[in-house]
């Protein structure tokens, strides 16, 4: 008797965890998480936020010595982080379904941690070397489709136009200067780097097997190499004019101190 | 039998007034936007299965199902911009929002039916769908006949028993989505799980 209660038990127990294993595929997951984030883009939320928000934010912001939006960034990251799900979206590749938490969520949330100009041009320049390194993983595992490839050239084109948008910016306000030349040069030389990989894989069919297009994303690449270049060069040749005319104007301020010593000498004799 | 729009008082009252939540102080909008699209992927990661799954099971149509979440969400997402986040029971109002959601889709299509002529009752606008015949969704025997035997009991207890045992919630949660008070939600878990026993033989679950 009490072996077939035990039964009965056990039969109801795996009916209601056989009904707990109905769920999203991780395509499935992915991919109505990336709309919902696109909608939440467009329907910003209202500019309210929760007392208990900023009373730990501020707490927290005090105790790290931090700015305060800063602080809340920081406090966010350390809960996700301490999250499988923050973890997991680390590693994740284009069609994986945390991706979109990567980059949505987690990098977006570091970016606001980086402070300056120059640093956070250097993070956007990372980001747009995952996504190319992402693109290769996938490759390598045989796992590129046309859709991941899109997806990686959305967002790298992205993530390189925010760096460009940086240094723009950086030079507007400051001027050209070394350090704008040599982020060009540095994401320039990122670029060739990852065109030729790509190139490199683009011969060898059997990496692509699932039918991944990968020229429209090597030819992104490529473009944005060149612009760099052409920027690199701009901004180098603009330095140079720069420091050329300053040389000669020091020249010229020095034959005329010059003529005005002699003229001084002239007149003591 | 009676059957409103499901919850519409929970849903008022955590969607539309600032009653019982502390005022904020001003901070950055665009920081509050990412705390808030944080807070709802989170949600998402913890909750897309499991409202996934209800819909599923009430419609046994996976694309309705699909549209009828993200639906969900949507609203979820407008619902929390408004209230700056300080939504209380998330789980409980998502499962709200799919629940209406899903009678409004079944009024839709009875409307639409032929059948609706002949079919005055609205009973079973509470009970969980037929998948017998649905090989895309993937379920085991026993899910299968559990399943079946939940379809069996009054459509009124179905969704009590569904919530309290399948997803674990308490029966002060499914008052909230069911839009009933708790005693009234105590006594249907009571009640179906009485004669889902008696249908399907069971021993009483402890969860």
């Amino acid at each position: 008797m009490n072996h077939m209660t035990d039964m009965k038990k056990d039969f109801l127990k795996q009916g209601i965890e056989g009904m707990r294993q109905v769920r999203l595929s991780p395509a499935e997951k992915g991919a109505m998480l990336s709309r919902l984030l696109a909608y939440a883009e467009e329907h910003p939320a209202a500019s309210k936020s929760p007392y208990v928000w900023n009373f730990f934010a501020r707490a927290y912001a005090r105790a790290a010595g931090l700015r305060f939006e800063y602080a809340i960034a920081g406090a966010l990251i350390l809960i996700l982080a301490g999250g499988t799900a923050a973890s997991a979206a680390e590693g994740a590749l284009p069609g994986d379904w945390l991706y979109p938490v990567k980059v949505g969520i987690t990098e977006p949330l570091r970016g606001a941690l980086v402070v300056g100009d120059p640093a956070k041009a250097e993070w956007e320049a990372e980001r747009t070397v995952r996504r190319l390194e992402e693109a290769e993983s996938l490759a390598e595992q045989g796992r590129l489709d046309q859709d991941s490839v899109q997806e990686a050239r959305k967002h790298f084109e992205k993530s390189a136009e925010k760096f460009n948008a940086i240094i723009e910016r950086t030079e507007t306000e400051n001027g050209t200067s070394e350090e704008i030349v040599n982020a060009h040069l540095d994401f320039e030389v990122k670029m060739r780097a990852h065109s030729r990989i790509l190139s490199s894989m683009k011969e060898d069919a059997k990496e692509l097997r699932h039918g991944g297009n990968i020229a429209p994303l090597r030819d992104a690449v490529e473009e944005n190499a060149e612009k760099a270049k052409g920027k690199r060069e701009r901004a180098a040749a603009f330095l140079k004019d720069s420091r050329d005319a300053d040389d000669s104007r020091e020249k010229g301020s020095g034959r005329e101190s010059k003529e005005a010593e002699d003229e001084e000498d002239s007149r003591q004799d | 039998m009676r059957v409103d729009g499901g919850g519409s008082e929970f849903l008022l009252a955590a969607a539309g007034r600032n009653s019982g939540k502390i005022l904020p102080l001003d901070t950055s909008s665009i920081m509050t936007s990412d705390i808030q699209t944080t807070q709802f992927t989170k949600l998402y990661i913890d909750e897309s299965d499991s409202v996934y799954r209800f819909c599923l099971l009430r419609t046994s149509d996976k694309e309705v199902a699909l549209d009828i979440m993200q639906d969900t969400f949507t609203h979820f997402w407008d619902a929390s911009s408004r209230e700056g986040g300080t939504i209380r029971n998330k789980r409980a109002f998502l499962f709200a929002i799919a629940r209406n959601r899903i009678i409004d889709w079944y009024r839709k299509k009875k409307t639409l039916s032929i059948e609706a002529l002949t079919e005055g009752s609205e009973a079973d606008i509470e009970a969980f769908a037929d998948v017998a015949g649905r090989a895309e969704i993937e379920m085991g025997h026993e899910a299968r006949f559990l399943l079946e035997k939940i379809r069996e009991i009054d459509p009124l207890y179905q969704q009590a028993v569904y919530f309290r045992f399948v997803e674990g919630l308490g029966p002060k949660d499914i008052a909230q989505i069911l839009g009933e008070s708790a005693n009234v939600v105590s006594v249907r878990i009571h009640r179906g799980l009485r004669q889902l026993k008696k249908i399907a033989g069971y021993d009483e679950p402890h969860d």
